[in-house]
């Protein structure tokens, strides 16, 4: 008997072509994990498995940078596996663990864990950062070479702002010998203290303890002093405000080694949907203002923003279905993020799909060095996704592979939908449906 | 006007013609509860439930006197937050009210938010009776009641709210409702008392006492926290009294006929002095008189009654 179908054509495909800024109608062969021929292809050899696409269209593949897999520790609210379905589920073929797991990441122990777990699910590639510090507590550095060695892409205390400015300013310098960039989450607690939404108009009527965008911009502004200092590299994560992008803006004129991210919703909500007490409204740092999301808008367009990271942070229902201030932050973003903002920024013109591709495809790549194509073409490692656009359709919890359903988008009516997504030459999701 | 609603949430969200509606069934109320037999029918075989999670005297007596005039079974469970955040959630409390039940549901709660995440999930009518720092809507009513018995109208009326306006939901509440009947509401605090984007709500700020008391019609206490004292809100509470308290002197600053209000209780001396709070000016105690007739007037518009007739006989 023969042996069974070993390359894959994907017929009428609307494909990008990322060097020369267009799409070109046609084929794309897979064989051995690789794009073996790209264009209108007639002859079709023996154990070819052809597949129609007829009106979809071809990207590179989506890469989280941002990702909360919750294992080790909290695999009730999701786990490697589930990150890894709710990733190639919504496009995603590269995510990347934050360090905040129990125990955290800060021996080369847990690094390899993760990273091996990763691929024996085999589905998107798993990532992983270290901590800065051990156990997160902001003290003492984790062995960082030990880390490395062990395959992070960065180092992040993410949630835990380090708060004493010498240990941020030893850890950026030692770093300097491996070339990674520590990741911030900056919001200075003594400001933010109890709060849960951002401080403004809505939380002045509703009483409750604010957030003041004040919590991020003076932290990110001693931050990055700090990092032209010693001249270090460092990523600012999930940016909420307009001062904090201006704080950024003066950085990078000044030279200072920073990129940052923005997520799906700080770009497309604001404070104002927090009227209803609706915990799926409840993240840190929280929705700002309406005119904190347009300079968001904006900065993504200006490329002040480097990068759109999805901050996914599964929590389980009983642990949101709670008072508002009771309800952990955080939500889900893996599944929902390519189709709200394809939706609203680019089939709305406000950003190409070339400067979206950008933000959450070469970027990541360049910016963490990680493994994945960021263009489609003839002989580049087959990994891309395919989606359709022809019909809109409501974003509902049945659909997600997360374990969680805290997730801000509900019921919101898009178009794009990941139809395959497929990594190394295996179709990780084929039809919609997980391998 | 005819009562719609399921529950008693927010005054924001009320028309003026809701307000109005249950101010006016407050009316014969009060002249029941003059009589020597005070006990009407109207929610005989009902059962109201107190729901208090954070702790209060006068409330929770007033709402269960309230319910008891019109012939409810009123029960009352009180915990406190810390104990409930260890044990049952708030969901599941819910879903055993509804296993039991229960027609209304009175809550207190230090969460903003928490009585309209219950009335999203229960069939029985829900009565917000504080909370967090959101709103307190009995408060508001039963000042306007108290109000509407001491002047002629609303319109114009100026009224001036003194004290911790950031944490306080008798002040959310009372500023909605005085402004939606047509008077004007000012605020005076130290700014760090004050909420940082206070221009959303309709009011005029003031941060010096006497300027702001010279023209006013109202002057409205608020109590104010001496754990505040501790986050660095206002450095003592001599230094509080010094510029926020309402003594004899201001009182001579202020209109003659002014009216001092207070949603009680009443720290003597510190926001407010001992003689004001007994002095003729003051309304405080038909304030809590009138608590009682306006959360009865509550308790029976949200059961579903509409005409008064049939109670005064």
């Amino acid at each position: 008997m023969k042996k069974s179908l070993n390359r894959l054509l994907f017929k009428n495909l609307h494909i990008i072509d990322i060097e020369n800024q267009s799409f070109i109608d046609g084929d794309i062969l897979i064989e051995d994990g690789k794009i073996n021929k790209l264009g209108k292809i007639k002859d079709i050899g023996d154990n070819t498995k052809i597949i129609d696409c007829k009106g979809m269209q071809a990207i590179p593949g989506l890469v989280d940078i941002h990702t909360h897999l919750r294992e080790p520790g909290e695999e009730y609210k999701e786990t490697i596996r589930t990150a890894s379905r709710s990733a190639v589920n919504g496009g995603f073929v590269a995510i990347s663990g934050m360090a905040n797991t129990t125990p955290t990441v800060d021996t080369i122990g847990t690094v390899k864990y993760i990273l091996e777990r990763g691929k024996e699910i085999n589905l998107a590639k798993i990532y992983t950062y270290g901590t800065v510090t051990k156990n997160r507590e902001g003290k003492e550095l984790s062995e960082i070479n030990d880390l490395v060695k062990g395959g992070i892409i960065g180092l992040s205390d993410d949630g835990n702002t380090i708060m004493d400015p010498t240990i941020l300013l030893r850890a950026l310098s030692y770093v300097k010998m491996f070339d990674i960039p520590i990741v911030l989450h900056e919001e200075d607690i003594n400001l933010s203290e109890n709060g849960v939404m951002h401080e403004g108009d809505m939380q002045t009527k509703l009483g409750m303890a604010g957030i003041p965008d004040l919590s991020e911009d003076t932290i990110t502004y001693r931050d990055l002093r700090i990092a032209e200092y010693v001249n270090g590299r460092v990523h600012i994560t999930h940016i909420s405000s307009k001062n904090t992008l201006e704080v950024i803006d003066i950085a990078k004129r000044r030279g200072v080694r920073v990129t940052c991210d923005v997520t799906p919703h700080h770009l497309l909500l604001n404070d104002t949907k927090i009227e209803c007490f609706d915990t799926n409204y409840k993240m840190k740092p929280p929705l700002r203002s309406e005119e904190d999301r347009l300079a968001l808008i904006e900065s993504i367009k200006t490329g002040l923003i480097d990068i759109i990271a999805t901050d996914h942070a599964p929590h389980a229902i009983y642990e949101k279905e709670v008072e508002f201030n009771y309800a952990p932050f955080g939500v889900t973003g893996l599944e929902t993020t390519f189709p709200v903002l394809y939706t609203n920024l680019v089939k709305n013109d406000k950003i190409t799909i070339f400067r979206f591709l950008e933000l959450l495809n070469s970027n990541p790549v360049k910016y963490f060095e990680i493994d994945i194509p960021i263009d489609i073409k003839e002989g580049n490692d087959a990994t891309f996704i395919i989606f359709s656009d022809d019909k809109e359709w409501k974003i509902d919890t049945d659909l997600f592979e997360s374990k969680s359903r805290n997730n801000a988008f509900l019921g919101e009516k898009v178009y794009g939908r990941i139809e395959y997504t497929i990594v190394n030459g295996d179709m990780k999701l084929e039809k919609r449906k997980i391998k | 006007m005819k009562w719609t609603r399921k529950d008693l949430i927010t005054i924001e969200e009320l028309s003026k013609g809701e307000i109005n509606l249950i101010l006016d069934t407050a009316e014969p109320f009060k002249e029941i509860l003059r009589r020597n037999i005070k006990k009407v029918p109207p929610l005989r075989g009902r059962t109201v439930l107190n729901l208090f999670y954070e702790p209060s005297t006068r409330t929770a007596a007033s709402f269960s006197i309230a319910a008891k005039r019109l012939s409810a079974e009123i029960m009352s469970i009180s915990t406190s937050t810390s104990s409930v955040k260890k044990g049952e959630t708030l969901l599941d409390t819910a879903r055993n009210l509804e296993a039991m039940r229960v027609d209304m549901v009175v809550m207190r709660h230090s969460c903003e938010g928490a009585p309209k995440f219950l009335a999203e999930r229960i069939n029985a009518s829900v009565i917000n009776a504080g909370d967090g720092n959101h709103e307190h809507p009995t408060q508001c009513l039963l000042d306007l009641s108290t109000l509407k018995e001491n002047v002629k109208t609303f319109n114009g009326l100026k009224v001036l709210i003194i004290g911790d306006i950031r944490h306080s939901r008798v002040a959310r509440s009372n500023i909605w409702g005085l402004t939606k009947l047509g008077a004007k509401v000012s605020v005076c605090a130290p700014p760090t008392l004050i909420p940082q984007n206070i221009d959303v709500l309709p009011v005029d700020v003031y941060y010096h006492f006497d300027e702001a008391i010279k023209d006013k019609d109202v002057i409205y206490l608020l109590r104010i926290q001496r754990e505040r004292m501790k986050k660095g809100l206002f450095p003592s509470t001599r230094e509080y009294m010094n510029l926020f308290s309402m003594d004899r002197s201001r009182l001579k600053q202020a209109k003659k006929d002014v009216i001092i209000m207070h949603p009680g209780p009443i720290n003597r001396g510190v926001e407010l002095d001992g003689d004001v709070a007994d002095s003729e000016n003051s309304v405080i105690l038909n304030q809590v008189t009138n608590g009682v007739a306006v959360r009865m007037a509550v308790l029976y518009l949200l059961n579903g009654g509409n005409k008064n007739e049939k109670i005064i006989e």
